[in-house]
């Protein structure tokens, strides 16, 4: 058996008791990313670091467990608005974990952004129609604002839901996708062991986050504010 | 009991992650028609059923891509 291969079946067993320690501390950061995001009214949703990191290190199925802690335990807290997204929750811990450990994304820091992006369009295909067919379009969150400029911009429910979503989730993803980036480097080295993933280069990967995000910004504030037609007086 | 005993460590695979995801998937099951009443559009005279059926369809393409990997996952 050759030293590649050796390292290559080390990586794929993980030690049972990482995984009883990241799988709730992952949902714990879930929850409290997602709870400070209220209570900040933030136009993001922060709840799915944790999700990025546990589909990363230990798997995407990993992920998908703690997606589904996360919105199942923090309805205890948040009220039971969050089980239906659970499945949003899932749809990107299978991204991100197939992504990086079955398709090589994470060998580049522009691969793993277009991860991220994948992430997020993948997210809001789920959400999406959650949101317009369980809540009639919204749910109390900040991005309830871009969807109303949307859908007073002339744009149908279903239009207006998606792109908002889009948007937001966009944003989202990206610094879900790279603060994760940050905790996994922090991980022990026999967890990462095997994972191909984007080097430390300072700030660079923040720098490209953010550019990412103040592009989709400009954008939507130039649809809104330039593209958009004049609300009748 | 030998000192390659004492440092024997139980591990998990993919096979065993799968197994997760689809408790996982279990769980959701369980708990969302317990509070499908108290969703907000439901509550506004929507349908609990329509809600329950879109969620089940969801929750079953996600069981079938569980299933599915169970072909391909290798330990």
């Amino acid at each position: 058996m050759s030293v590649a291969s050796v390292s290559r079946s080390a990586s794929m067993r993980i030690p049972l008791t990482y995984v009883v320690t990241l799988v709730p501390v992952a949902a714990a950061l879930n929850i409290v990313g997602g709870t400070i995001n209220t209570a900040l009214k933030l136009p993001t949703f922060l709840d799915m670091i944790g999700t990025a990191v546990a589909a990363i290190v230990l798997g995407p199925w990993w992920g998908a467990l703690v997606g589904v802690i996360t919105n199942v335990g923090g309805s205890f807290i948040n009220g039971p608005i969050g089980i239906p997204f659970a499945l949003a929750n899932v749809a990107g811990a299978l991204v991100w974990g197939y992504g990086v450990r079955s398709f090589r994304m994470g060998s580049s820091l522009p691969k793993f952004f277009l991860l991220n992006v994948i992430v997020a369009l993948v997210v809001s295909a789920v959400a999406a129609p959650i949101v317009i067919f369980v809540f009639g379009g919204a749910t109390g969150h900040s991005s309830d604002a871009i969807t109303a400029a949307f859908a007073q911009a002339g744009n149908d429910l279903i239009t207006s839901v998606f792109a908002s979503n889009v948007i937001v989730s966009l944003a989202d993803k990206i610094i879900a996708g790279f603060v994760g980036l940050s905790i996994i480097a922090a991980l022990p080295a026999n967890l990462t062991a095997g994972l191909t993933l984007p080097e430390a280069t300072g700030m660079r990967g923040v720098m490209l986050a953010l550019g990412g995000v103040l592009v989709g910004v400009v954008l939507v504030l130039v649809y809104v504010f330039i593209l958009a037609p004049a609300p009748a007086a | 009991m030998s000192s390659q005993d004492s440092n024997t460590e139980r591990t998990v695979g993919p096979r065993e992650g799968l197994g997760a995801g689809i408790v996982a998937l279990g769980i959701l099951s369980i708990a969302l028609p317990g509070v499908v009443d108290q969703l907000p559009s439901v509550a506004n005279g929507g349908s609990a059923a329509a809600v329950l059926y879109g969620m089940s369809v969801l929750i079953g393409i996600f069981v079938i891509i569980a299933g599915v990997m169970t072909f391909v996952v290798k330990d």
